[in-house]
């Protein structure tokens, strides 16, 4: 970018050296000297440096008419301007470096394709047309593939690849960019087959192979997506970025989007139809639409909120575990049992919060498609190599969005709680309580599948690392595993965090795609604290001895049944490890 | 066993005690590639008196998505400066002890904080829930930062007899005794306790 304007600085003082000094003298470079009245000149001059300074125009659609609202913008540049009811911007071009050069000048708007023009200094009044997005989606169209295995076979020059290749190695690495070649969840999807009727068990590929269910949603089994019958390995480019609108409901994936699935023109050069939330990409390859629809949560509910729906006449309370739910349209009065339901639980978190709150109005995108340390150093534009120079736009950090989709990494469950350790001594009793806060999720903790638990664990123990016997308090509950395997916690002094489902029977911790009810629900509200109490025997004769108190919580995927049923080894994380001296002696 | 170790170190403490310097206690603290990673904050526990706060504020940079330093050990009475040295906006919270939040600003800005309690504070940013570090206040002025290989140096430690403890965000440690004569340099070996 500084080298683009370096250039056009240097032209504009070589070529252009004559309409300054004549501006100087208050002439305009369109008009001899001569012509020139000597009572006009100062006032000429400051009009003609005004001018220079002074973006101004219009934006219209192809026939002339005012587009209102549309926003206007030096690509790459924070700031932006909103058109007037006549379509009308000005902006004053404060930057020095701005006021010699061409400026290039983007508009956009949702359900436009993005446009631009050219400024210069002697002409600051410009007009921005914008073409309609075609209102129609082809099912046959041919999804790009950008996956870095099956795009070997498939990679052509219309692959998005080829210019966002950060991006594409971001998503490849992803579980986003793995959906499909998940073998857990494909063992999960064959074991859902044997236990309900083939159409509940084919809304799985509408969240994980959307390219081939978009064909036929709710009806595409998850297996042949797998096998061959979709080239993809994940959630790809060329889908996401054909979405127009989510209806925020219940339903999975592909039932509930609307996509722009069009080729517009004709052969290898047609402009590629690409929804964003960019404004000012412009450019020859990509007819890019702005739509501030993917800098939102409503377009992650697409996968991220759903629900099964209960058989015809049957219902459950879900205000009895969720005390707000008959404010939520999405509990549907209990005709539905919860699956993903971490949209939801952002939104009654936004919705707790007051409008000055630090975090209001704070997206799932603001955290999982944000830097993180592992990414360093920024990278300025989000396409790569000779690209930038010819189409590329200079953006700062703070406006682009990684697309590493991280969630549940040890790293931000470690930064997303915090534990609070206390306790108290006397007659021969070692009192403690825990307090586990989420500080950092936006959503419940755990969140997500509702197999993903959390399990507390209290010890104390004496300077040597001797036990001390557990008398009473909260103990970790039987879905914690029995099993007397090192990650089979039930019984132990501690808790387990989970969303616990039931079926018809009473059986407890069934598939969600079972349960008649959930009977519930004790994972952790954003900024909400769980208390929790142990106490501990002090040997006899001991009161004055120091003891050591450690409080360890841990993620885990699965519970450990579903685990052994499945023959998966156990998946857990530490999230985080607490140990504090008896009496005030620790830190 | 335990026993025997700290016996063990105590009387290395104490037979270590050379006549060089004054008081000054110095030593290394085992942890192997964890002490490289994160650091940990050894000093002496229980220690009274009006003490002197440093003329000058210690800093806790942003930059590159990292809290700088990672462990930061500071006087209770001590003011923090918090700097965003990084492109993008970063908040500064901590859920611990006294809590405080002091919001979220741009590049180039900083804003104080005075530590009041003893205390670990975990230190978070609710912009992104992966950067995480510790600042470690103390009642005392007699503390140091292990380097990357463990070692450490409290000086300017009154003769008498102390009680060395140190805080690791994920080790633990024994507690020692340490006697520091009038004049000279006290060798400590920290061990870690328990699995």
């Amino acid at each position: 970018m500084l080298r683009k304007i370096s250039l056009t600085v240097a032209l504009i003082v070589l070529v252009g050296g004559f309409f300054v000094l004549n501006s100087e003298n208050g002439y305009s470079a369109k008009r001899p000297v001569g012509e020139q009245s000597q009572a006009q000149t100062p006032r000429k001059a400051s009009s003609v440096a005004a001018q220079r300074n002074i973006l101004s125009g219009m934006v219209t659609d192809p026939q002339g008419f005012a587009i209102a609202g549309a926003r206007v913008r030096i690509p790459g540049l924070d700031d932006f301007l909103l058109t007037d009811e006549l379509g009308m911007f000005q902006r004053l071009l404060v930057e020095p470096w701005l006021q010699h050069v061409e400026v290039f000048v983007t508009a956009g708007k949702e359900g436009w394709l993005n446009g631009g023009a050219r400024s210069n200094p002697l002409q600051r009044n410009i007009r921005i047309i914008l073409q309609k997005v075609p209102d129609f989606d082809d099912p046959l169209y041919q999804t790009m593939i950008t996956s870095p295995i099956s795009s070997r076979i498939q990679r052509s020059q219309r692959d998005c690849a080829n210019c966002h290749t950060t991006h594409m190695w971001e998503w490849g690495a992803s579980k986003m960019g793995k959906t499909v070649r998940n073998e857990r969840v494909l063992a999960s999807y064959k074991k859902l087959q044997k236990t309900i009727s083939t159409r509940q068990a084919n809304t799985c590929a509408d969240c994980h192979a959307p390219i081939a269910a978009q064909k036929a949603p709710g009806q595409t089994d998850l297996a042949w997506a797998f096998s061959g019958g979709n080239l993809s390995n994940g959630i790809e480019c060329d889908f996401c970025h054909k979405i127009r609108d989510v209806q925020v409901d219940n339903r999975s994936g592909v039932q509930k989007i609307e996509s722009n699935r069009i080729t517009l023109g004709r052969g290898m050069m047609s402009p590629i139809l690409v929804s964003g939330p960019y404004d000012d990409t412009v450019n020859m390859v990509m007819a890019a639409s702005y739509n501030p629809l993917y800098s939102k949560s409503e377009f992650c509910s697409a996968c991220h909120q759903n629900a099964v729906s209960l058989p015809e006449n049957s219902s459950w309370d879900p205000n009895s575990i969720y005390p707000e739910a008959d404010q939520y349209p999405l509990y549907e009065d209990g005709q539905v049992v919860p699956d993903q339901w971490t949209y939801q639980e952002w939104l009654e978190w936004q919705n707790s919060l007051p409008e000055n709150a630090e975090n209001k109005g704070q997206q799932c995108q603001d955290c999982h498609m944000n830097w993180t340390k592992n990414m360093m150093p920024y990278y300025r534009y989000v396409v790569s190599g000779n690209v930038r120079r010819s189409m590329g736009t200079e953006r700062s950090p703070k406006s682009i969005y990684p697309h590493k989709f991280e969630g549940a990494t040890p790293s931000r469950l470690t930064g997303s709680v915090n534990l609070q350790v206390q306790s108290m001594q006397e007659e021969g009793t070692l009192s403690v309580q825990v307090g586990v806060t989420n500080v950092n999720a936006g959503h419940r903790l755990p969140t997500g599948e509702h197999s993903r638990n959390m399990i507390l664990l209290v010890s104390a123990e004496d300077e040597d690392g001797s036990p001390l016997d557990f008398q009473d308090g909260s103990v970790v509950p039987a879905w914690g595993g029995f099993g007397g395997g090192k990650t089979d916690y039930a019984g132990l002094a501690g808790k387990g965090f989970a969303r616990i489902t039931v079926d018809g029977n009473g059986t407890i911790n069934v598939p969600v795609w079972q349960a008649a009810a959930i009977q519930s629900d004790n994972r952790i509200k954003p900024a909400q604290t769980d208390l929790s109490e142990y106490k501990f025997k002090v040997p006899e004769g001991r009161d004055e001895e120091i003891f050591f108190i450690t409080a360890t919580l841990i993620y885990r995927k699965s519970f450990p049944e579903n685990d052994a049923d499945m023959g998966w080894e156990p998946e857990e994380i530490i999230m985080k490890e607490k140990t504090i001296e008896s009496g005030d002696g620790g830190l | 066993m335990m026993l025997k170790k700290i016996i063990c170190s105590s009387l290395l403490l104490m037979l270590a005690a050379a006549s060089a310097q004054a008081g000054i206690i110095r030593g290394k603290a085992e942890g192997g590639k964890l002490l490289k990673k994160s650091p940990a904050v050894v000093y002496l526990a229980d220690v009274k008196g009006d003490f002197i706060q440093p003329a000058q504020n210690p800093t806790m940079d942003q930059r590159n998505m990292t809290f700088i330093p990672h462990v930061l050990a500071v006087q209770t009475g001590t003011t923090v400066d918090f700097l965003n040295n990084d492109e993008v906006r970063h908040n500064v919270f901590s859920p611990s002890k006294e809590k405080y939040n002091l919001g979220t600003w741009p590049r180039g800005e900083v804003k104080p904080y005075t530590y009041t309690e003893q205390g670990v504070y975990n230190q978070l940013c609710n912009v992104h829930p992966e950067m995480e570090a510790f600042v470690v206040a103390l009642d005392t002025p007699y503390f140091a930062t292990t380097d990357a290989d463990g070692n450490f140096e409290i000086s300017g430690v009154p003769e008498g007899e102390y009680t060395v403890k140190v805080w690791h965000e994920k080790l633990k440690f024994i507690k020692q005794t340490a006697v520091v004569p009038e004049n000279g340099i006290v060798e400590a070996s920290l061990q870690k306790r328990g699995r």
